[in-house]
C-alpha cells in the first residue's frame, strides 16, 4: 500500500475551530482542558498501551512418566497442568 | 497551592490552512462505534488535520447538497464501511450512507482529493462492493488501536509525523475529557454537531501539545 503523503502545515486548535466554527471562548477553553492533560508525564503504561497491572509468570508444564493401573497397560506419559504464578510488584 | 497561570498557546493561527488540512470523515454513528469515532478523531487530529463530517450539518439544511460541498471542501477522506450488516431497529435495513457517500466522493472526482477506505474485516469488502477490487482497503479489527494503525499506515508526514503512542495520548486526552464535553453539550452520545466539533478541537490542541 502507497502511502498519501502530506506536506502541509500543521492545523492549529485555532485553525481547528475556526474551520468548525466553535467559539473563541470555548476553543480556550478546549485548549486549557488539553494542555492540563498533556503536560503530564508518559507512563510506562501509556507506552506499551497497556493498563499497569500485575503481571503473571507461566511455569512451563513438565512430562511425567506415570504406570497406569489399568491391566496390561504400558506406561502412560502425562502433562501436568500449565501453573499461572501472580507475581505483584 | 495556586494553579499555574494558563500560558498562551505555543503557535499562532496559520493564514495558510485551506481544504488541504480538512479530511472528510464517513464512519457509521452508533454507539458500539463510539471508541472508533475518538480514534479517528485523535488520529485524524495527530496528522494535523481537521476533521470534517455529516454529523456537522443542520437538519434544516438540505442533506444531500451539503455532503457534497463538505466532501468537495476537503482534501482527503476516509471512509468506514464497516456497518454492511442488518441494523436491529425494525424494519431491519443495512446502512447505504456510507457505502453512499463513497460513492459520492468517487462520482465527484475532485482533483487532488485522495481517499481510503477502511474495514473491520480482512477481505468482506470483496463480498459486499466488490466494485472496489484492487483498492487498498485498511483493516482496523474493530479496535482503537488498528484505527490508529491504519492512519498511520495511509498518511506519511515529511515533518511532524505522529507515532501510534502519541496518538494514543490524544486518544487518551479524548476519552479521560468525554463525560465532561457530553455533559457540556447535553447530549448522550457523542454524534452531534456540538459534540464532535469540542472533540475536533480538544484533539488538535492536545496534538499541538504532544506532537513535536
Amino acid at each position: 500500500m502507497k502511502p498519501i503523503r502530506v506536506n502541509s502545515a500543521f492545523a492549529t486548535p485555532y485553525d481547528t475551530a475556526r474551520i468548525l466554527g466553535v467559539s473563541r471562548a470555548r476553543t480556550e477553553e478546549l485548549i486549557k482542558l488539553a494542555r492540563r492533560n498533556g503536560n503530564q508525564p508518559m507512563t510506562a503504561a501509556d507506552s506499551l498501551d497497556r493498563a499497569s497491572k500485575p503481571h503473571s509468570i507461566k511455569k512451563s508444564s513438565t512430562s511425567v512418566a506415570r504406570k497406569s493401573r489399568v491391566r496390561n497397560a504400558g506406561a502412560r506419559v502425562s502433562n501436568t497442568k500449565t501453573k499461572t504464578v501472580k507475581v505483584n510488584h | 497551592m495556586p494553579a499555574p497561570e494558563f500560558q498562551t498557546p505555543k503557535r499562532k493561527p496559520s493564514k495558510s490552512i485551506t481544504k488541504k488540512n480538512r479530511v472528510f470523515l464517513n464512519i457509521p454513528y452508533d454507539v458500539a462505534f463510539e471508541n472508533l469515532l475518538l480514534a479517528y478523531i485523535a488520529g485524524i487530529s495527530a496528522f494535523g488535520f481537521t476533521p470534517r463530517a455529516t454529523l456537522e450539518i443542520p437538519f434544516s439544511q438540505r442533506r444531500l447538497v451539503r455532503i457534497i460541498s463538505l466532501i468537495k471542501s476537503s482534501q482527503y477522506s476516509i471512509h468506514d464501511l464497516s456497518r454492511v450488516q442488518l441494523d436491529r431497529a425494525a424494519p431491519r435495513t443495512p446502512r447505504f450512507n456510507m457505502s453512499f457517500e463513497l460513492g459520492l466522493t468517487v462520482g465527484i472526482g475532485a482533483p487532488n482529493h485522495a481517499w481510503i477506505v477502511c474495514e473491520t474485516e480482512r477481505h468482506r469488502i470483496k463480498k459486499s462492493l466488490s466494485d472496489l477490487d484492487g483498492t487498498d482497503v485498511y483493516v482496523h479489527d474493530g479496535t482503537v488501536r488498528g484505527v490508529l494503525r491504519a492512519l498511520c499506515n495511509a498518511f506519511v508526514r515529511t515533518r511532524r509525523q505522529p507515532t501510534i503512542v502519541q496518538m494514543m495520548q490524544i486518544y487518551r486526552i479524548l476519552r479521560s475529557r468525554f463525560a465532561r464535553i457530553l455533559q457540556a453539550a447535553g447530549a448522550s452520545d457523542p454524534f452531534n454537531a456540538r459534540v464532535f466539533r469540542d472533540l475536533c478541537v480538544l484533539a488538535s490542541a492536545a496534538a499541538d501539545e504532544i506532537i513535536p
